[in-house]
Parts: C-alpha cells; sequence; structure tokens
C-alpha cells in the first residue's frame, strides 16, 4: 500500500482516508507531506459545486503536475495555487493563495470568480467516504469546519 | 432604465439593505413578488454562483412564473437580485450534494452580494438557458441601492462559516 492522508473532521470527529498519487504527482504529494500534520479551516466553495477547500500556508508554492480542469471524480483532492492578480479584475482574486481542495460528489468544476482553473490532483479519498462526504454536504447549512490533516 | 419607487428591505439577521425593484424591465415578476411579501426563510449561500445568497419559497410563498426577458451575457451583475424557478424535473438524480430543498421544485430570491461566477457568465451558459416556458426561469427584478452596505455584504459572507442566517424580504 502507498502513502495514504488521513483527513478529519474535527468537532464532528469523522474521517476518510485518501490514497497519494505519488506515480503521478510525485513533486505535489511530496510537499504536501512534509506540510502535515495540517490544522485548518474547511469552508465550502461557492464557484465550484459540491466541493471544500482549505487555505494553506502561501510559502508552499508548487508549478502544474498532474492537472485537472474539468470532471473531477467525487473524492479527488487536489492542490491550488494562485498568484496575485491571477484573475483579472477580480476582487477576491487579488491576493495569493494555496488551497487544498476536496470534491464530495459529482458535478463539480475547479472554478474561481472568473472561470474554471487548473488544480494539481494528488490524491482521492479511498476509505470512510459516505460519513465524510455527509459532514461535507451538511457546511452547506452549517458553515465552515475545523479539519486536521495528517500521514496515515 | 426608468425605475419607479417600489423598494424592498432585506434583513439578513438583523443587517439590513434596501433595493429598488425593476417594475418596468420586469413588471410581472415585480408584481408576483411584491404581492406575496413579506416573505421570511433561512437564507443559504450559494456554492455554484459565487457571491450570492439564496432564500428559497415556500408553501403558499412559491412562485411560478413565465420567463420575462432575454437571458444574455452579464445579464447578472454585483447587487442584482432574481427571481429563479427550475422544476424538478431538471434536476438528474437525486442531486445528493443539495440535500432535500433542491431535489423539489426550486422557487426563489437570489441576491448577488458581490461578483456572480464569471462574471454573470453563468447565467447564459446555454445548457441552463431557459428553453421551455414553466421549467427553468430566470427573471432580473430588483437591484440593491448603492453603495450596497458593508455590513450588509459581510453579513452575507458569513452564511460560509456560520450556516443559514434568518432573511426577511418584506415592503418598504
Amino acid at each position: 500500500m502507498g502513502r495514504r492522508l488521513k483527513l478529519t473532521f474535527v468537532k464532528e470527529k469523522v474521517s476518510a482516508f485518501a490514497d497519494l498519487l505519488d506515480d503521478d504527482a510525485r513533486m505535489t504529494c511530496q510537499a504536501v507531506w512534509k506540510a502535515l500534520p495540517i490544522r485548518t479551516k474547511a469552508i465550502h466553495d461557492i464557484w465550484s459545486g459540491p466541493q471544500l477547500l482549505m487555505h494553506l500556508n502561501p510559502m508552499i508554492k508548487l508549478p502544474a503536475e498532474n492537472l485537472l480542469t474539468y470532471i473531477p471524480a467525487a473524492g479527488d483532492i487536489f492542490y491550488y495555487y494562485r498568484p496575485r492578480h491571477y484573475f483579472r479584475g477580480a476582487p477576491y482574486g487579488l491576493a495569493e493563495a494555496t488551497e487544498i481542495g476536496i470534491t464530495y460528489d459529482r458535478d463539480s468544476r475547479p472554478q474561481g470568480p472568473r472561470g474554471p482553473k487548473a488544480v494539481n490532483l494528488f490524491a482521492t479519498l479511498s476509505e470512510g467516504k459516505v460519513a465524510f462526504t455527509k459532514v461535507c454536504r451538511n457546511m452547506i447549512y452549517e458553515g465552515s469546519k475545523g479539519m486536521k490533516i495528517e500521514r496515515a | 432604465m426608468k425605475r419607479t419607487a417600489r423598494r424592498i428591505l432585506l434583513d439578513l439577521d438583523g443587517t439590513r439593505a434596501t433595493a429598488t425593484l425593476y417594475d418596468e424591465f420586469a413588471p410581472k415578476t415585480c408584481e408576483a413578488a411584491w404581492d406575496i411579501l413579506p416573505v421570511t426563510g433561512r437564507a443559504i449561500h450559494a456554492n455554484w454562483s459565487g457571491r450570492e445568497i439564496m432564500l428559497h419559497l415556500e408553501g403558499e410563498k412559491i412562485l411560478r412564473l413565465p420567463q420575462e426577458m432575454k437571458v444574455r451575457s452579464n445579464f447578472v451583475t454585483e447587487g442584482d437580485i432574481t427571481y429563479f424557478y427550475r422544476a424538478s424535473q431538471m434536476s438528474r438524480g437525486k442531486q445528493l450534494a443539495y440535500s432535500a430543498q433542491f431535489q423539489r421544485e426550486l422557487s426563489e430570491f437570489a441576491i448577488f452580494y458581490g461578483s456572480p461566477a464569471g462574471e454573470g457568465l453563468s447565467a447564459y451558459d446555454p445548457a441552463r438557458t431557459p428553453y421551455k416556458e414553466g421549467v427553468h426561469v430566470l427573471n432580473k427584478f430588483a437591484t440593491i441601492d448603492r453603495p450596497i452596505p458593508e455590513e450588509f455584504r459581510l453579513k452575507c459572507e458569513t452564511l460560509r462559516h456560520e450556516g443559514l442566517k434568518p432573511l426577511t424580504v418584506s415592503r418598504y
């Protein structure tokens, strides 16, 4: 078995496991692995449909790798880096940002305020998806939630 | 566009903004919306459309209105308030991501407190363009009076962190 992540909604005590895609996204996997454990806040995306995002330390700047732009599968986990002024004229796109995103259902599309964005696909949920997805879905109604990502 | 004096009040968890109806542009929608006011519910943040909160109309407040205008690129901009209707058959499968309230007929007011997705381009998505009367309807019927109160914007934003908030739309 390859390297795995454990993702936990802290307050809800709900965890899922994800397989790192080391063969396809070696650099991204290594950078994320090195940064673990991460305690952050997960927030529901407002541009991309059934997707969460978590802001990371912006010092983790990675180039494009194993890019995903359309039709992610439920359970896909990706890294995204946006330099300053990446989105033309968007008041929300001026700041530099580094994120991890999780797609939890069909019909998502990685997207920002000015349209689709390319993201580094580096992991996919493999265990505990049902309960984890339920918490993700509830965030639409309940708001953001504390998240811990660690080595499994 | 000439505006009449009819205005509405948006009260989101105690934070207020006023809006002016587009009576000349969308007379049927304005009249229908005016008639059901006040409407109270729990506002939910959009997950596709960017800086938008929605108020689902329920029970006797549900509106089933015809398409009243042509939807085009940049149709929706910051501050706009739209009426949106989607018949239940528009949703493929169970639409689990949106829980029970999205699995049935959807009639709502959508309030764009900031930039809509793709600068409003998503409203022009051919796949979502109203193609059959009464199945999928999008009418812009009001706009928030300028300047949009910063406190109101921030309150809308808090839905992302704190979840649903009470919203009342009333005559002003």
